[in-house]
């Protein structure tokens, strides 16, 4: 028998991140009232695959997200990164081997300090070594520029300044060259581009995808940008209800067209895919 | 009169430093609004005179008053962090019992330090007169405390605090065990304020338990004129900007008790200060100037909009 479609791997390589029977539950307005954010999911992410998240509003993307960063812990199942359980970790014991970029660009870099000071914390937390001496500066700032000339935005001349005087796309730029320095196994993205404008979108969505295919991180993606999905990533796992209902990849995926995928997503949970998806989609 | 002013207020003001780079640490790098400071205060001050009284040197009751506000610190964190506490709740509990804590410590509600050497009678054994040992003595201890904080900040282990008291979620998701951060920085600011506790004690030759009564609002008074003259996000500037704020603050003090206001008013005084520095902060020059109509229309915009924020936090 064929295993599930959610622990298809791709070329047969173990997996870098192994969900079993994850659930996860949130109480409601009522004292008896349960959201199940996360029901039963089983999913296997192959190493070094470029996964996208796809879904409406409470199909548990973001859930999903925060359970594979360890800012929420699991009720119920397990979790496992590179062969180490995680399931009870807190976020700040997976930092060596995880990075997440969030949509909110103030949560990403840390706006009282200077570019230079956000990517000490970067190349510190990789080791998650913060002794009690003066960090490496050379080190930071070769790091640092070497990270912030790929997005071409004039930012590795600015060490110095503090984040808090950058825009939206300019941190979420820094923090995505944060992402790089660290080199971590696994890189997570939660709609990182959606709150920049078009331009700005497309730069740090390219160098994301350039930075991650040359480093060669598995990547998991929270997007409503389908189209983008579909031609740029390895796999799109389209969520509803806490479960992975459609999970495309390799030919199937390539020849695919985004109505008939809207069309089979409808069918099968029978509710249509969210107008922002759709708009995203057919621009 | 203005130089005897100043003088006064360096005086008494550098006292306070510790105190004020404690409420630096706590509320500005931290972000822990920790009332505890005020009981370690007095912690402090019970703790260094009873060694003093038991024979102990100067500098090593100085010591033993910072590793006692430092316990005291460590308790309201761990309440904190393990008991799920809120911050200000735990510090109004600590600073509540550290008043207790402080007679048991001396044994009884004030006690006498005239008869055993101080830092200031070491200082004034060497010739100097008494104001200028005082100056000294507070000043070369409040600036080994500032240079100490100022390098901490700076180092790899200080930048993961100042990280911890910006946003949690980010300095973790960076590798940073906050919890620690919290627990040893508190820890580190409350043996601050009982460093202060205990100059004061030596200071003025008795140790009475009322003297950390309402102290957290001269740290408070220091921290809001610091930040008010002196606005930078740089960590020498800031406590360079708290230990100038203590010094202005009672030099205000100085100068109202010098134009006949009465003493029992000091804590009156006290409180319109940090009302008027935080009121130009938030308000700039609208605090004062009458505007016209557009002016009135922005301000109640500004206003609305403040309402409008979320500003409900549960205590219990």
């Amino acid at each position: 028998m064929s295993p599930p479609f959610s622990e298809r791997r791709i070329g047969g390589a173990p997996p870098a991140i192994r969900l079993r029977n994850a659930t996860k539950r949130f109480a409601g307005l009522g004292k008896k009232e349960v959201f199940t954010a996360l029901d039963d999911l089983t999913l296997d992410i192959a190493r070094g695959s470029y996964v996208a998240l796809i879904g409406s509003n409470g199909a548990g993307k973001s859930t999903l997200l925060s359970i594979l960063m360890g800012t929420l812990l699991l009720d119920e199942g397990s979790l496992t990164i590179d062969d180490e359980d995680m399931s009870e970790k807190p976020s700040w014991q997976r930092a060596s081997k995880i990075a997440l970029v969030r949509q909110n660009p103030e949560h990403n870099v840390l706006s009282s300090l200077s570019i230079e000071e956000n990517f000490a914390l970067a190349v510190m937390g990789r080791e998650r070594a913060f002794r009690l001496r003066r960090y490496d500066r050379n080190g930071v700032r070769l790091a640092a520029r070497s990270a912030l000339q790929r997005f071409g935005m004039g930012l590795e001349d600015r060490l110095g300044e503090s984040t808090g005087t950058l825009s939206g796309g300019q941190r979420q730029a820094v923090a995505m060259a944060m992402a790089a320095v660290r080199n971590p196994r696994v890189l997570l993205l939660d709609e990182h581009v959606s709150a920049l404008d078009p331009k700005r979108a497309k730069i740090v969505a390219d160098v994301t995808e350039e930075i991650v295919r040359a480093q060669d991180i598995t990547t998991v993606m929270v997007t409503h940008d389908l189209g983008h999905a579909l031609s740029h990533t390895d796999r799109v796992l389209m969520m509803h209800r806490g479960k992975v209902v459609m999970d495309l990849s390799g030919e199937e995926k390539a020849a695919l067209d985004l109505a008939e995928l809207a069309g089979q997503f409808e069918r099968l949970v029978g509710e249509a895919l969210p107008d922002r998806t759709l708009l995203a989609a057919a621009s | 009169m203005l130089i005897d002013v100043l003088v006064i207020g360096a005086q008494i003001g550098l006292l306070y430093g510790p105190l004020a780079l404690g409420i630096y640490l706590a509320i500005n790098v931290l972000s822990l609004p920790d009332l505890t400071l005020e009981g370690s205060f007095g912690l402090g001050g019970a703790a260094a005179a009873s060694s003093l009284l038991m024979g102990v040197d100067p500098i090593s009751s100085l010591l033993l008053g910072m590793c006692a506000g430092a316990l005291a610190g460590l308790v309201t964190a761990l309440l904190h962090v393990i008991l799920q506490m809120n911050v200000l709740l735990a510090g109004i509990l600590m600073t509540t019992a550290a008043w207790s804590v402080s007679i048991a410590v001396m044994g009884t509600g004030n006690v006498s330090l005239v008869r055993v050497d101080t830092l200031f009678t070491w200082a004034e054994n060497l010739g100097l007169r008494n104001q200028t040992a005082s100056i000294l003595v507070a000043g070369g201890v409040t600036l080994i405390f500032a240079t100490f904080l100022v390098w901490l900040l700076h180092t790899g282990y200080g930048l993961a605090t100042r990280a911890s008291g910006l946003n949690i979620q980010t300095a973790r998701s960076l590798g940073i065990r906050t919890e620690m951060h919290q627990v040893l920085g508190l820890m580190l600011a409350n043996s601050l304020a009982a460093a202060s506790g205990a100059l004061v004690a030596q200071s003025q030759g008795f140790m009475d338990v009322s003297i950390q009564g309402g102290v957290i609002v001269v740290g408070l008074a220091a921290l809001t004129i610091g930040t008010s003259v002196i606005r930078s996000d740089k960590v020498a500037v800031g406590v360079t900007s708290v230990i100038v704020g203590v010094i202005i603050y009672r030099c205000i003090v100085a100068l109202s008790l010098r134009m006949g206001i009465p003493p029992n008013s000091v804590r009156l005084i006290t409180a319109l200060l940090v009302f008027a520095f935080i009121a130009a902060r938030i308000h700039g020059k609208g605090t004062l100037t009458i505007s016209g109509f557009e002016g009135w229309r922005a301000r109640r915009r500004k206003h609305v909009q403040f309402l409008e924020n979320d500003r409900v936090t549960t205590l219990l």
